[in-house]
């Protein structure tokens, strides 16, 4: 290969000068320009180095960059980038800075002129200080990498599967093919780019020395060699006995689980460069760990009061929080009733903590989109799983109403939300996630050591195999299996996924961002990212359902509202994306003016305390609609919307039928849109969601005869909007379907078409947002 | 259909459909009498036996009579799961509320308190619901909610 590029650059230099030539008395050629070769023995992966090609030269005097050229093939810049197999190059006149993409060598030639004349040399960057699974983190840096998906192991099982499917045996030149082209489309959707945007930081040297994440939940094995670096000692809690080791306890009769909370803390906070395992997001920054969700433990309202960092003893207002990582949640198929107490404990988090500038509640949307469990087959057979609605709503669930959690959904390494990431109008950010870690990829991040337990384990692969068939977790899953030899130890997996898996990666960041400038209020970090947000899957469509009197917009796909911001019901904002929201801060005026809050502005129910009785029209595009006068001017935050709709069929239990246990259709059918004085819309409820059961109060007590009772809503489409003026809230039942249902948890074998109307008695708005400076 | 859905079947219609007893129910919640307590027992998994087996250790007797107070064993009527009463109480009061005034009135000791929301534990023997509503009628007080020690949360 370099006797080839002699020969080319020797080539070059002849026509070159036999081109020029116009007469016998032309000068030879002058010599090739002399240069060193140049290398750079230590560096670090992903982090620059810097240099300049003048090094190589041994006169001084201007010179100039005429190629860069790799494995003989000429690179051609883009803007003063030069993307290079394993490394990026960026070059500024003489001057560059290298960043080592791979764990590898890399090697380039240059070519200089200087003083008319031209000489190459080589450039070699060592292998960098690395960990050696952050080349196949995609979350990371997103380089189109399979992170141990799409293996060859993988294609060979399902060869042979299709070879031996007893129903439908294929020859084995059938199934290769098959295979061949499923992989081929799989390879498609991984798409460089599509990650959390960390290298900008990194290159400054910020790694979050100093923030400090909260992982509340299953525990933390706080001697996992790829965390306990960042371990802060003695901070963390075990609520089971009162320890400071949250660790989970190992179980042999359970030994296939992993232990969630420390596959969560690996992702915001993995050691880096350590030489072992992959990177967190922020890898130099700080895990407590909280256990709340531990197996053995059941949790009261004095741990609802830890989490939320209300007791100081075990967290002070002057510890530096930069967020709470809540990758759980409660689904239930029902609204859940809006709690002041839950809006009270959240607020102190973001208000009081970090001396007063608070820190983020990270919250997971849910994996709700196609189902959860208790409904069974409700949203295959309602039409929600066909048409592309979310079977749960992320706003059901009353914790995710309040307007003080970061509510964050789930994305594919192409770009588009997993399959399962629920939908809503209360998300804020998405964030890396994937897959099952076989077709697309899932997250790498840490697992329980030892081949004994976790995820990646000979329990697992059992598990696994006893209901597939022998060898099929190896061949599914081979970096889990204890075979990989990235993975002998089993102290990693490939198959971390889920929003659980989303929340840590915008934790992490949030830790990044707030060394980057400590000032930075939990509110203002959030509108940092919210501002800063990449509009993923630009063609995410609209959704319309057809109705006999017209059509209802069910998604909006992407919305621009009127204050320029981008909202999407499956993505929030967008891919939260920690450079560009570094490179505004660094731009400066990213402050906010304080907090403000409307009061409660309602109509009928809510104002006069009569209510409305207006009727729905069933299966109609129509609706009915009430105006909400709101008074107050601020720049709008998020915006919640009380309302309550009753229908007297819906019961906590039915009713007996001919078709069996039956559920009224009501719930199902609804759908509630707000609409801005700017004129955005918002879907906040769009049909065929799993609202089986009555509203729950705020005590959970079920409301038998209502759908929604003083149900909230949040929405933040309307982000940076004036609020004063006319808001309009429309209802509408927007299905006429009965149908069989199966395996609802709770025993409803039918749905049945509303007979009674739904009513609409009352609807308010309150604001959050800030004053207009 | 799953062993998992086999007991929440059971023990949703234990919960659910034991019309006959007198059935005290707050919120998610419903009290569990003796009998129902003996048949939940046993058909639990192992991990939700561990569970009850330690709620069932410090339950008294007088939350089988139909009064909830500190021990008293429930079931969540959604998750099917038990939970144990344990005696505390959650309040949200309004701006500028006096919680020293309103302690002398119930038997209630202050666990923590923070802006305003206060963690407080009852006496033990207390009648909790009776209280929570006494509670709810003061106008210094706007929101009352009792502690039950259960898995709420699930990984996601």
């Amino acid at each position: 290969m370099l006797m080839k590029k002699s020969v080319l650059a020797l080539s070059l230099v002849l026509l070159a000068g036999c081109g020029g030539g116009s007469g016998n008395s032309e000068p030879p050629p002058p010599p090739p320009l002399a240069l060193e070769n140049l290398s750079h023995t230590t560096s670090q992966h992903w982090l620059p180095v810097t240099g300049s090609f003048a090094n190589a030269l041994s006169t001084t005097g201007s010179a100039q960059l005429l190629r860069i050229e790799q494995n003989g093939q000429v690179v051609q810049p883009v803007q003063g980038r030069y993307a290079l197999n394993g490394a990026l190059l960026e070059v500024d006149g003489l001057n560059y800075r290298l960043t080592p993409l791979s764990n590898q060598t890399v090697s380039f030639r240059y070519t200089l002129q200087q003083a008319g004349r031209q000489g190459s040399a080589t450039l070699q960057l060592a292998a960098p200080l690395s960990d050696p699974l952050a080349p196949e983190q995609w979350h990371l840096v997103n380089t189109g990498q399979t992170s141990y998906a799409l293996s060859d192991s993988f294609r060979d099982a399902l060869i042979e599967m299709l070879i031996n499917n007893p129903d439908e045996p294929m020859s084995r030149s059938q199934a290769t093919s098959l295979v061949n082209q499923l992989f081929s489309e799989y390879r498609n959707q991984l798409r460089p780019g599509f990650d959390v945007d960390l290298l900008p930081l990194f290159a400054a040297g910020i790694f979050g020395q100093g923030s400090v994440s909260v992982v509340v939940d299953s525990g933390l094995q706080l001697t996992h060699e790829d965390l306990a670096a960042n371990i802060l000692a003695g901070r963390s809690l075990n609520l089971v006995d009162g320890s400071a080791d949250p660790s989970p306890e190992l179980d042999l009769s359970r030994p296939n689980a992993g232990d969630h909370g420390t596959s969560v803390a690996g992702i915001i906070a993995a050691e880096g460069w350590n030489g072992v395992g992959g990177r967190g997001v922020a890898p130099n920054s700080l895990l407590m760990a909280i256990n709340l969700l531990a197996d053995e433990y059941a949790g009261g309202l004095d741990d609802e009061w830890l989490v939320h960092g209300l007791d100081d003893s075990v967290i002070s207002e002057g510890d530096n929080i930069s967020a709470f990582n809540r990758s759980y949640g409660v689904t239930l198929p029902v609204m859940q009733g809006y709690s002041l107490l839950e809006e009270e404990l959240h607020r102190f988090s973001v208000e009081d903590l970090r001396s007063g500038k608070g820190a983020l509640n990270v919250k997971s949307a849910g994996n709700e989109f196609e189902f959860y469990g208790y409904e069974g087959d409700f949203c295959q057979q309602n039409g929600a799983n066909e048409l592309g609605l979310s079977c749960y709503n992320a706003n059901m669930e009353s914790s995710q109403q309040t307007p003080y959690y970061t509510i964050v959904a789930a994305m594919n390494p192409n770009g588009h939300k997993s399959s399962y990431s629920s939908a809503g109008a209360n998300l804020v950010l998405t964030a890396p996630a994937g897959e099952d870690g076989d077709l697309l990829p899932a997250i790498v991040t840490v697992d329980l050591m030892s081949c004994q337990y976790g995820y990646s384990s000979e329990a697992a692969a059992a598990g696994f195999d006893d209901a597939i068939g022998d060898g099929a977790f190896a061949g599914f899953y081979p970096f889990d299996s204890g075979a990989h030899p990235d993975n002998p130890q089993c102290n990693y997996t490939s198959r971390f996924n889920g929003t659980s898996s989303a929340a840590p990666m915008v934790s992490g960041v949030a830790a990044l961002l707030l060394e980057a400038e400590p000032s930075l209020t939990a509110r203002e970090l959030q509108h940092l990212l919210i501002s800063t947000a990449r509009r993923v899957h630009p063609e995410d469509p609209v959704i319309r359902l057809s109705l006999p009197n017209g059509s209802f917009e069910a998604h909006s796909g992407w919305v621009e509202n009127a204050a320029g911001f981008a909202f999407n019901n499956h993505y929030g904002f967008g891919l939260v994306q920690a450079g560009a929201a570094f490179q505004r801060l660094q731009q400066g005026n990213w402050q906010l003016p304080a907090k403000q809050y409307s009061a409660w502005h309602g109509t009928a129910l809510y104002s006069d305390g009569n209510p409305a009785n207006l009727a729905v029209p069933d299966h109609s595009a129509a609706g009915v609609s009430m105006a909400l006068a709101m008074p107050e001017q601020l720049v709008v935050e998020t915006v919640q919307l009380k309302l309550t709709v009753r229908n007297p069929e819906l019961l906590e239990f039915g009713r007996i039928t001919e078709q069996g246990s039956t559920q009224t259709s009501a719930g199902n059918d609804l759908a509630v849109v707000l609409i801005s004085p700017a004129g955005t819309r918002s879907v906040l409820l769009a049909s065929r969601q799993a609202l089986l059961l009555p509203a729950l109060d705020e005590d959970w007590a079920i409301q038998d005869g209502y759908i929604l009772k003083d149900s909230v809503f949040r929405s933040n489409a309307f982000y940076g909007e004036a609020s004063a003026g006319n808001w309009t809230v429309e209802v509408y039942d927007l299905a006429a379907d009965s149908f069989a249902v199966q395996d609802t948890e709770f025993d409803f074998d039918w749905i049945e078409n509303n007979a009674e109307l739904s009513r609409l008695d009352g609807a308010a708005l309150r604001i959050v947002g800030h004053s207009k400076e | 259909m799953t062993f998992a859905k086999q007991l929440c079947v059971i023990v949703c219609f234990i919960a659910f459909s034991a019309t006959s007893l007198a059935e005290t129910t707050f919120g998610a919640y419903r009290l569990l009498q003796p009998e129902q307590v003996q048949q939940l027992s046993l058909q639990q998994n192992r991990q939700s036996k561990a569970q009850f087996a330690a709620a069932s250790s410090s339950a008294n007797t007088a939350s089988l009579q139909g009064m909830v107070q500190a021990n008293s064993l429930v079931i969540n009527r959604y998750s099917g799961k038990p939970g144990r009463v344990s005696g505390q109480l959650l309040l949200l009061l309004e701006d500028q509320a006096d919680i020293v005034s309103l302690l002398t009135k119930f038997p209630l000791t202050v666990l923590q308190q923070q802006r305003q929301l206060v963690l407080l534990q009852a006496d033990s023997h207390t009648d909790l619901l009776a209280l929570r509503e006494q509670l709810l009628q003061l106008s210094e007080v706007k929101s009352v909610r009792l502690d039950v020690r259960e898995q709420r949360y699930k990984t996601r």
